[in-house]
């Protein structure tokens, strides 16, 4: 009789866990599938690119909350140097160029200059970047203004006006009674200024960030963390039920 | 957003490096780098080459390259002197990672001295072995891969064809 009773219990213990390890299983077949898709894809972002490409979706940039980004803008004759961090444009093209916030540009007669914080890149008219010489080479940092002391350029930094040898890329303190031609930052046109919004806000999250969030459950917010903690339980009930109900159906028992 | 501050730990300045490794001030030089100078450099070193020109320092038969590389997300400052087709010397002068800082240490920078060019059926590689370090990895292939742009560069100056003049041969 106790024997009866022991055995009708376990099918009810076993019939409950099947009807609980469908359930479970078909509320986790969602939650599985990302957690997989993105722990295969965080396992290789170098190869695949996702640590270098960026994300250009408008909405997903609305979600993650990136802000507007300051522009500014030098003029170079009909052309526009412009800074938008942390990116460094010829009009609305993206250049490569040198660290630190852009404070200023100068148009010479075979190359033009950028002049950024921690340093001054040289480009030719084409926009191919010739050099770039950091302030960690020597140069006076920070550098806060770039101007033209004719027939040379000339830096401020806080320790004073330098003049810069672009070819030698050796400066001096400047010695000669010179009025310096400094480079101002002005209005760029709205156009270019969209165009070049545009283009830093969507170099901000990579791909491999969107996989992390995803893997982490950070997408969800500051919940997330938490909901995929409970999916981990039920990954766990749902492997102790499966070989419970499995073993329970092995033949002989 | 979250901002990143990427800390910078300053090791040596590009001045003390140069005054180290040359007697007296060297002028500095530029080795301009053609399309099919940065393919190869590419090719055979895996190496991103952007600027079309690079600076150097060189005196009789030595030269002294300051190269980035990126480690894992962040570029390292290194600095070489090359002298003969060997690596003399090998500083970090500024490193940005947050972890495999264990490179800027002697015991693995010394593994570098004496090392040259050797063809490798993938490219360019060190003619010697270089112990990794664990957690740095990344850190360890950028010096490798930075020491061995080094070496290629260094082929490619007047410095490496060194003559000995009379006038050489009074300063060493």
């Amino acid at each position: 009789m106790s024997k009866h009773r022991k055995h009708k219990k376990r099918n009810k213990l076993r019939k409950s866990l099947t009807k609980w390890h469908k359930r479970i299983g078909l509320t986790s077949a969602l939650i599985v599938i990302l957690l997989s898709v993105s722990g295969v894809l965080l396992n290789h972002t170098h190869g695949t690119g996702l640590d270098r490409h960026f994300i250009g979706n408008s909405v997903l940039l609305h979600l993650y909350r990136v802000p507007e980004p300051s522009v500014r803008a030098f003029p170079l004759n009909q052309d526009w140097a412009l800074w938008a961090a942390p990116l460094l444009f010829h009009n609305e093209q993206e250049i490569e160029a040198c660290e630190g916030e852009l404070v200023g540009a100068l148009l010479l007669e075979q190359y033009w200059v950028a002049a950024c914080s921690n340093g001054l890149a040289l480009m030719t008219q084409a926009n191919e970047l010739i050099e770039v010489v950091h302030t960690k080479a020597g140069l006076p940092q920070p550098i806060q203004k770039i101007g033209s002391c004719h027939p040379q350029v000339c830096v401020l930094s806080h320790a004073g006006i330098y003049e810069v040898d672009l070819d030698s890329m050796t400066w001096q303190p400047l010695r000669r009674r010179i009025a310096v031609s400094w480079s101002e930052a002005a209005v760029a046109p709205a156009q270019i200024e969209q165009a070049v919004k545009r283009k830093a806000k969507s170099r901000v999250i990579t791909w491999e960030k969107l996989m992390l969030d995803i893997h982490a459950g950070r997408f969800l917010g500051a919940a997330g963390p938490w909901v995929l903690d409970l999916f981990a339980l039920f990954f766990c009930f749902f492997a102790i039920s499966g070989i419970y109900i499995w073993n329970a159906k092995r033949p002989g028992k | 957003m979250c901002v990143l501050s990427v800390h910078a730990e300053v090791l040596m300045s590009p001045q003390n490096f140069l005054g180290q490794s040359f007697e007296g001030e060297p002028e500095s030089k530029v080795l301009w780098l053609s399309k099919e100078l940065k393919a190869q450099i590419s090719k055979d070193i895996d190496y991103q080459f952007h600027q079309l020109r690079v600076r150097y320092w060189g005196q009789d038969k030595r030269t002294a390259w300051i190269l980035e590389e990126v480690g894992k997300e962040q570029p390292i400052t290194m600095g070489f002197v090359v002298e003969e087709g060997k690596i003399i010397d090998f500083k970090v002068l500024v490193y940005r990672e947050s972890r495999g800082d264990e490179i800027k240490h002697e015991f693995y920078r010394k593994q570098f001295r004496q090392a040259k060019l050797r063809e490798h059926r993938k490219g360019l590689r060190l003619s010697q072995d270089i112990d990794g370090i664990t957690g740095a990895t990344l850190s360890v292939r950028a010096s490798k891969k930075a020491a061995t742009l080094a070496l290629f560069l260094h082929q490619q100056t007047p410095f490496s064809k060194h003559v000995e003049t009379p006038q050489t041969q009074k300063t060493q």
